[in-house]
């Protein structure tokens, strides 16, 4: 069992850098996330720590000790690839056993911890089938099983669960969560499925072309994004034009939405990003902080109604209303007045590139 | 899978088109293919128009014969080792390092292919034969004699030499389709180098380098017949 702490690295691909600066601290036993749009460097920060890349600037460490220039194989990681990676030559066995054996480990404790690594992933009765006779999802335990076995300071997972079926997503997200809390190895995980993500994670980092633009739990992640990108990335969110005043009022789609608490005194332009399960519709005529709008399409989706509504000034945002019965349930063209509570909503300055309002911290490490 | 999944159609002749070319292609195949091998193999067996093994008696009585048969072997079989020894390494350098010049060695390669095996027999004769410039700056500068390259070293070397660009591109072609992900997850689980290549790489492209084996040691067997003459 390791914590990491990675140093200023990056990464340069010829002429443009994969990844910049990235400073994390991992805890020891923590299921840390990095999380990103396709090519934003988050798999290449992976196999940095793998030893699969070489970083070309800062440290790496694993407890107190360097890795700079500690190859793969000495590094004594566990490693769950995209596609698996099964030896397709080898039986389910031999695909297990396979770490244990370039440790020289005698056969009779090959044989035990073998068995109990596929017990716990529930595929013992299948060790001496053929990767090829395997569903995908087996493979994917097979490539779990093979990767704890070695009994690692460090579980590496590249996007593990995105060749699987959503059913069996959802079911294998419990299940590696599972056996990461009972092994408590510290495990870096690697996902672009931001909702995975705040399953699974103790703490996520949010990349986005190669620079990481913030670190936190999951809820700090979805209710204080630092930024527009970390906003719209995580969760679906609505971005309304806003202005802070004289004497701080806070502007937002003509409503007078009171003096805005913001964490250093602004004025100009703002960005109002707020979720749509934050948003609600007024249904007396007395509340205050509404918007006029109307309603342009609605998706019933069981749990949740989706609205799309079109506000005076033609902006359109999405509010989810929760469906509890059919006096409820409002139809396409229908008038209504959006509700905004300025304490639920993050505010943006101008260009989006700083929250106005938390003290969020792109490097924390608490 | 999906083949599987529909229903076995009953072949059913009907005269379009492309029964036409099936017929034509099995008529072709049948002519020029299986008739002149059969007639060839069934001849061996008949002498003036009766069942006859007296050809195989002769062949097998005379040394001159089978012993034909018997350096062909060796020398198909010794040429088929060493033009795997030479051509798995240098497919997998080409393949995995990034090498000065590396198009210019490949288009070298599949040339030595191209040419017939008559050039590269004279070419041998005139770099090592008895008056070979190879061999006359050995005996001159150096004073040393270099073994012959006529008899059956010498056809193994130049065997080795003039088909191990088989190996080299079916292997190269089996080691670019090599899903790098395995190598990556044999050393990460700890075995590296020579081992990895032993337990991963080489396991995986074998079904490829028995093929191209094949071809060298069928081209080898087929082309001695050719210089023995």
């Amino acid at each position: 069992m390791n914590s990491i702490k990675i140093q200023g690295i990056s990464k340069i691909f010829d002429d443009y850098r994969a990844v910049n600066n990235a400073n994390i601290d991992i805890k020891e036993g923590e299921f840390f996330t990095l999380l990103g749009p396709s090519g934003c460097g988050k798999t290449t920060l992976l196999r940095v720590l793998a030893g699969f890349h070489q970083h070309e600037e800062g440290h790496l460490y694993f407890g107190d000790q360097l890795m700079d220039d500690v190859p793969a194989y000495k590094r004594n990681i566990g490693m769950v690839f995209q596609n698996y990676a099964i030896f397709p030559h080898m039986t389910v066995f031999e695909n297990v056993a396979y770490g244990l054996k370039a440790r020289k480990i005698k056969k009779q404790e090959i044989q035990k911890r073998v068995t109990d690594a596929l017990e716990m992933v529930e595929l013992s009765h299948l060790k001496d089938r053929q990767p090829s006779q395997l569903s995908g999802g087996q493979q994917q335990r097979v490539a779990l099983a093979r990767a704890v076995v070695i009994h690692p300071g460090l579980l590496l997972m590249d996007e593990p669960l995105s060749n699987l079926d959503a059913k069996l997503r959802l079911k294998m997200r419990y299940d590696i969560k599972e056996l990461q809390n009972s092994l408590n190895i510290t495990n870096v995980y690697v996902t672009h499925d931001q909702e995975e993500a705040l399953a699974v994670s103790d703490r996520i980092a949010v990349l986005n072309a190669g620079e990481i633009q913030q670190i936190g739990k999951p809820h700090e992640i979805y209710l204080s994004p630092v930024n527009r990108f970390v906003a719209n990335f995580i969760g679906s969110t609505n971005f309304l034009d806003g202005k802070v005043g004289d004497n701080d009022r806070l502007l937002v789609a003509g409503v007078d939405l009171g003096t805005a608490k913001l964490t250093e005194s602004y004025r100009g332009e703002v960005v109002y990003s707020v979720r749509p399960e934050q948003l609600s519709l007024a249904t007396e005529s007395t509340q205050t902080n509404t918007v006029n709008g109307k309603i342009v399409g609605a998706l019933f989706l069981g749990e949740t109604v989706e609205y799309k509504i079109r506000l005076e000034n033609d902006q359109e945002i999405q509010v989810h209303e929760h469906a509890v019965s059919y006096q409820q349930l409002r139809s396409v063209d229908e008038n209504v007045r959006v509700h905004l509570n300025p304490a639920d909503a993050v505010i943006f300055n101008e260009s989006g590139e700083e929250a106005l309002n938390i003290y969020g911290n792109r490097y924390e490490t608490a | 899978m999906e083949t599987a999944m529909k229903p076995r159609k009953r072949f059913r002749l009907r005269f379009d088109f492309w029964s036409i070319v099936t017929i034509s292609a099995f008529a072709f195949f049948l002519l020029f293919l299986v008739y002149p091998l059969f007639s060839i193999f069934i001849n061996s067996f008949i002498v003036d128009g009766r069942l006859d093994f007296s050809n195989y008696q002769e062949f097998f009585s005379y040394r001159y014969y089978y012993e034909a048969l018997l350096n062909s072997l060796l020398v198909a079989f010794f040429a088929t080792i060493f033009a795997c020894c030479l051509g798995i390494p240098l497919a997998y350098i080409m393949t995995r390092y990034d090498l000065p010049f590396k198009n210019l060695i490949n288009i070298l390669l599949v040339l030595t292919l191209m040419s017939p095996p008559f050039i590269g027999a004279y070419s041998w004769i005139l770099m090592l034969g008895n008056n070979g410039f190879i061999t006359n700056i050995f005996s001159d500068w150096f004073n040393i004699d270099l073994p012959t390259i006529y008899g059956l070293g010498g056809m193994i070397w130049v065997f080795s030499l003039q088909l191990y660009p088989h190996i080299y591109l079916y292997v190269s072609g089996a080691l670019k389709t090599v899903d790098r992900s395995l190598e990556e997850a044999s050393e990460g689980l700890g075995l590296f180098g020579l081992n990895r290549i032993r337990k991963i790489t080489l396991p995986l492209i074998f079904p490829t380098v028995s093929m191209g084996a094949m071809m060298v040691f069928m081209s080898a067997f087929a082309t001695l017949v050719h210089l023995d003459y």
